[in-house]
């Protein structure tokens, strides 16, 4: 073998970080009239609280499972879902009712599939999902109290078989903001334990701010990116917020907080609960640390740490990456 | 689990019990599930802990092959994403692969599903009630996964409690297709055939009236398994339309304590079970 001497290599750490405050992240990033894509199994519930609490407006919020706080707290006036948390609330029925916001119902497959296409860089996607429903009657499509008229889906024949099929319109959301077990400064998240539709929602967004359980080195995700479900290149904010999720659960790292969960629904009946529920989680409190306090007086310094899961498991076997070596 | 000696029935157990029983037993031996939101998740763990073993458990969050070991599970999931169903799965991935490539793509035996409503033609309604579209009297939080899998799975068991509201003439939205309006209208729409389908209730079991997925026959809902104690008379009076009997009623046997007692273990929090919610 000969000697080579080689230039200097490049030094990685002059790549910069992505790590910011939620405050930040969600200042820089989520904008006015942006739409929003919140994950469902990736509850980003800090981010959700620091979008209310800097007054977000006129915000379109997209997720199989919709956002409650977002409409309630007068940041999203439409909602594009599969599954209207708020459709138990009253309160938010009546607002609904009286125009604030507008939603558009979808079913958790097409709502994965709006994303995929938006990912894929193409215009539509078909479905054989819808057909036969009243989703398709002419009295209801295009929907009434929805916002995307004609532009919501479209029956057409195959170009092949000539069979009916569902056109399905591309989403891109303008920003992802997702909660994830790992994530590294150059913005490399892993999610794991059921992805609902979170790995199609963040590949078809324009923007993403990540909240991590857990700041890993840099080399960690990079060991094994079979692991990685958002690569860094597409992601623009990090942030470390421990008990993102909360009330929420993460999986391997603790459960729902089912007391304020409750409290969180009971509160999202009526027009003053909302405005109890922000007065103490949202305006009561600067930043995800203040909630985090703010948590434990109301419920009890251990109580975060009591969802702790407790059934915990690692992969029996790690899997193996390599090459032969060429020199 | 299943015991292969006759355990002793119980006599001390609820209607509603009953139905998650009997559920889990008409699930038993479908092959591939796909189980869909609320009381599903709960009567199909029934259904691989204690009648079957081999049974294929999916659920749309990603979940394929939950196939846990039996002495850990110490409650059936809540809802699709819980994370107990992370353990012993084959495969965890995303609602793509569950709803598009497994279900989509032709590789589910059984959807197991709720919903608002059902009416004759065995469609659900799991959106709204109410004439006014706008004004809907009642929103339900939507459909989920409930509509792709009424429209895509090849047989459908709907899990219902019997009770007017339930079972209108006709659905006030149809979320999710069953044989729409009869005879030959799965395919007028667009979809595939579908069947044998069952609707598990508190008072008994329906089939449909079609011999081949949908194609012929009266595509009606058909009384054909009774509960121990339940005359007919009593859901012709809760149905709005006229009761179709099979001609071989059959009547369903009581749950074995052992059925009973895997079931109320499975909820010990008395999510599915509780008082009043059905």
């Amino acid at each position: 073998m000969t000697e080579v001497t080689l230039p200097p290599l490049p030094d990685k750490s002059a790549r910069p970080s992505k790590l910011m405050s939620a405050h930040d992240a969600v200042a820089r990033f989520v904008e006015d009239r942006d739409s929003v894509f919140l994950g469902y199994t990736s509850w980003a519930g800090a981010f959700e609280r620091e979008i209310a609490r800097q007054r977000k407006r006129d915000l379109t919020a997209i997720a199989t499972v919709g956002s409650l706080l977002l409409p309630l707290a007068g940041c999203a006036n439409k909602l594009i879902t599969a599954y209207a948390l708020g459709a138990g609330s009253p309160w938010f029925m009546e607002r609904y009712h009286a125009g604030e916001f507008q939603i558009e119902d979808y079913t958790n497959q097409t709502v994965a599939m709006m994303f995929m296409a938006g990912a894929l860089g193409i215009p539509f996607i078909p479905t054989r999902s819808f057909l036969g429903t009243d989703y398709l009657r002419e009295d209801f499509y295009p929907q009434p109290g929805g916002f995307l008229g004609e532009d919501k889906l479209k029956v057409i024949d195959s170009p092949f078989g000539g069979e009916p099929v569902v056109a399905l319109p591309a989403v891109r959301p303008d920003v992802s903001c997702i909660h994830v077990q790992w994530a590294d400064e150059d913005g490399n998240a892993a999610f794991w334990g059921g992805d609902g539709e979170v790995r199609w929602g963040l590949w078809a967004s324009k923007k993403i701010i990540i909240s991590a359980e857990e700041i890993v080195p840099r080399g960690v995700l990079r060991s094994d990116p079979g692991r990685t479900t958002v690569p860094g290149l597409m992601v623009n904010a990090v942030v470390h917020l421990p008990f993102g999720a909360a009330p929420w659960g993460l999986p391997g790292y603790y459960t729902a907080h089912g007391p304020m969960q409750a409290d969180y629904l009971l509160k999202m009946r009526t027009e003053q609960g909302v405005r109890e529920f922000i007065d103490r989680w949202v305006d009561g409190v600067e930043d995800h640390a203040g909630f985090l306090a703010r948590h434990a007086e109301v419920y009890g310094a251990q109580a975060l740490e009591g969802l702790r899961m407790d059934r915990t498991w690692e992969p029996q076997r790690n899997i193996r990456y390599g090459w032969k070596a060429q020199q | 689990m299943t015991s292969t000696h006759p355990s002793p029935r119980a006599t001390d157990y609820s209607l509603v019990e009953l139905m998650c029983i009997q559920a889990a037993r008409e699930t038993a031996g479908a092959g591939v599930a796909f189980v869909g939101l609320g009381l599903p998740v709960f009567t199909t763990t029934l259904a691989k802990l204690h009648h079957d073993p081999a049974l294929i458990y999916c659920t749309e969050v990603g979940v394929m092959d939950w196939d846990p070991p039996a002495s850990e599970v110490d409650h059936a999931p809540n809802g699709i994403a819980d994370p107990i169903l992370n353990r012993g799965a084959a495969y965890v991935g995303d609602m793509v692969d569950t709803l598009c490539s497994l279900l989509m793509g032709g590789r589910v035996d059984l959807a197991i599903l709720g919903g608002a409503q059902i009416d004759r033609y065995g469609n659900l309604n799991a959106l709204m009630i109410g004439d006014d579209r706008f004004h809907p009297e009642t929103r339900f939080r939507g459909t989920g996964g409930n509509t792709d899998a009424a429209c895509l799975a090849p047989r459908v068991l709907t899990v219902m409690s019997l009770e007017p509201r339930r079972f209108p003439e006709r659905v006030s939205f149809l979320t999710s297709p069953g044989y729409i309006s009869g005879p030959g209208a799965r395919a007028a729409a667009g979809l595939d055939p579908q069947g044998p389908n069952l609707v598990v209730t508190t008072m008994g079991v329906f089939d449909f009236d079609t011999d081949d997925r949908g194609a012929t026959g009266s595509c009606q809902l058909r009384l054909r398994k009774l509960f121990p104690g339940i005359e007919p008379d009593v859901i012709d009076a809760i149905l709005p339309w006229p009761l179709l009997v099979a001609e071989d009623l059959e009547t369903i046997e009581a749950p074995s304590e052992e059925e009973l007692r895997m079931l109320r273990y499975l909820d010990p929090r008395r999510i599915n079970l509780a008082e009043g919610r059905y």
